[in-house]
């Protein structure tokens, strides 16, 4: 076990969040990835000790959002809702490149939000720490 | 009554957006003149947009336009949208206008009130009530979200495929923008920690999202842009595949076999716009490895007689279904088992790179709908 906690990253586009992962693993964090709404389910029912979900809104299959507004039904929406139903307190954090301020109404206790361009990969492990503490 | 796409892109307008990208445009292509903005200024007196009509006499038709990107309802006696509406429509029809471009002081002769939201019958009847007091009520035309899309669709009707194109590129180009910024942030901190095989690494993603962004621009100018003029010389394909290679992600470039033998050995001349080709060349290859696990391969052949150039290329993936051969071409089109693959995508690569070969006096087809899928460049030799 390492010495921050497990976190689970779902995103389909890891390349463009490598830097932010990278981070998180160097300040004590182990990251499991998935790329798929299926592997994120596989990663959730084997592994034990997920201390935070970090989850993108916008994965495959499907669904892309509306085209001309950009809402829309997103599938990391649907999958929250998923986690929720058996972990109904694991902290997740929407990490998105849609415009956070359409989607607060998801925001609890135990879901966080932040846009992908308004952090830089060293400001990440805090808002993580914070999660999880929380 | 279902929110449609149309709907929803209109109500998130705000009035500004709604007079810029929507009001201005759509009365230019309903043949109005001098169409302006007016808002903000000192002399605005109740017009937002302003334009005329030429009569058949010569003669100018004013038409102002009061646009809200607000429901209008509730009655004129009482504080509240259906209030303000009708005072800037007073004052719209009762303060003339000095016309900027012919320097005249003009009256309006109509005025439409514009909503990107409802208008309610009451709304309506209280405001035209109190119009017909000063004899202006036959002045006023109405316009609400629904005629507003019936008026855009009819009169520019390329209109929403434009909006839906621009607001994919905005969201498309978000991924390599973000991997840029915080590569660059990763390596300003750590850049003294790291080993260097991981500098190496950090600085091939920044070059690869760099790459990206300008793949984006570059197909986004391409599908908006009228013309297209070439600029030709001669080259082969093994260049421009090198060029575009170099540009594709290292853990997707080790799934590209590159042909080699006879397309080493004897490569064949072709005349063709360098920049425009390789770009033509990455839309396919982008493709390749986005719809599959699996290895792409890049062939050369010619064709049976020898006068076509080929560049075929070829990969495992999800297939084209059937059906779609010829749609997949049309700019914007994405197969259904494209979208339920990947979230990502403007569906406007294959578009490109036809219009782009086809300038070339080649083309870009469909070989092979699947295992394997192959798509072919093809162009004359010179």
């Amino acid at each position: 076990m390492s010495a921050n906690g497990l976190i689970l990253v779902v995103d389909d586009e890891l390349r463009s969040i490598q830097a932010f992962i990278d981070e998180l693993e160097i300040q004590g964090y182990t990251v499991i990835c998935a790329s798929t709404v299926e592997e994120c389910r596989g990663v959730l029912a084997r592994a034990s000790g997920i201390r935070l979900v970090i989850l993108d809104m916008m994965l495959p299959p499907g669904e892309r959002p509306a085209a001309l507004t950009g809402e829309g039904i997103h599938t990391g929406l649907r999958l929250l809702s998923e986690i929720r139903s058996t972990f109904p307190t694991l902290p997740v954090l929407l990490f998105t490149n849609v415009d956070v301020r359409r989607l607060q109404f998801v925001c609890d206790s135990y879901t966080h939000l932040i846009e992908k361009c308004s952090v830089f990969p060293f400001e990440l492990p805090a808002e993580v720490r914070k999660l999880i503490s929380e | 009554m279902g929110v449609s796409e149309e709907d929803e892109y209109l109500l998130s307008l705000n009035e500004n957006q709604l007079r810029n990208i929507v009001i201005v445009p759509l009365l230019k292509h309903m043949g109005l003149r001098d169409v302006i903005e007016y808002h903000g200024g000192s002399a605005e007196k109740g017009k937002d947009v302003i334009g005329f009509y030429q009569g058949p006499l010569n003669d100018r038709h004013y038409v102002a336009v009061v646009a809200k990107a607000v429901d209008i309802h509730g009655s004129v006696s009482k504080r509240g949208s259906a209030t303000e509406t009708l005072m800037q429509a007073e004052q719209a029809l009762n303060e003339p206008y000095t016309d900027i471009y012919g320097l005249k002081e003009v009256t309006i002769d109509e005025c439409w009130i514009l909503t990107s939201g409802e208008i309610k019958n009451t709304a309506i009847e209280s405001i035209r009530g109190k119009l017909a007091k000063s004899n202006l009520d036959k002045l006023v035309r109405f316009i609400d979200r629904s005629k507003l899309i019936r008026l855009i669709s009819d009169h520019m009707p390329s209109f929403w495929q434009r909006e839906r194109r621009l607001l994919h590129f905005a969201h498309e180009v978000k991924a390599p923008l973000v991997g840029l910024q915080s590569n660059v942030s990763f390596l300003q901190r750590r850049w003294q920690s790291l080993p260097p095989e991981r500098l190496e690494q950090k600085i091939e993603g920044i070059k690869c999202d760099i790459g990206l962004v300008w793949h984006l621009i570059e197909t986004f100018v391409l599908v908006e842009q009228k013309d297209l003029p070439i600029r030709p010389e001669r080259t082969n394909y093994r260049n421009l595949v090198l060029k575009a290679l170099s540009m594709v992600p290292p853990e997707s470039r080790q799934r590209v076999t590159v042909k080699l033998g006879d397309f080493q050995q004897n490569a064949s001349a072709i005349m063709a716009d360098r920049r425009l080709t390789e770009h033509a060349i990455s839309c396919l290859l982008d493709n390749a490895l986005r719809y599959s696990t699996q290895n792409v391969t890049i062939e050369e052949r010619s064709d049976s007689n020898g006068s076509i150039a080929l560049l075929v290329i070829q990969d495992s993936g999800i297939g084209i279904p059937s059906g779609v051969e010829e749609r997949i071409f049309e700019p914007g089109y994405r197969a259904p088992n494209a979208q339920a693959l990947t979230v990502t995508g403007m569906g406007m690569g294959l578009a490109v790179a036809r219009r782009i070969l086809r300038q070339h006096q080649g083309d870009v087809k469909l070989v092979r709908q699947s295992d394997p899928t192959e798509f072919a460049l093809c162009l004359p030799m010179a």
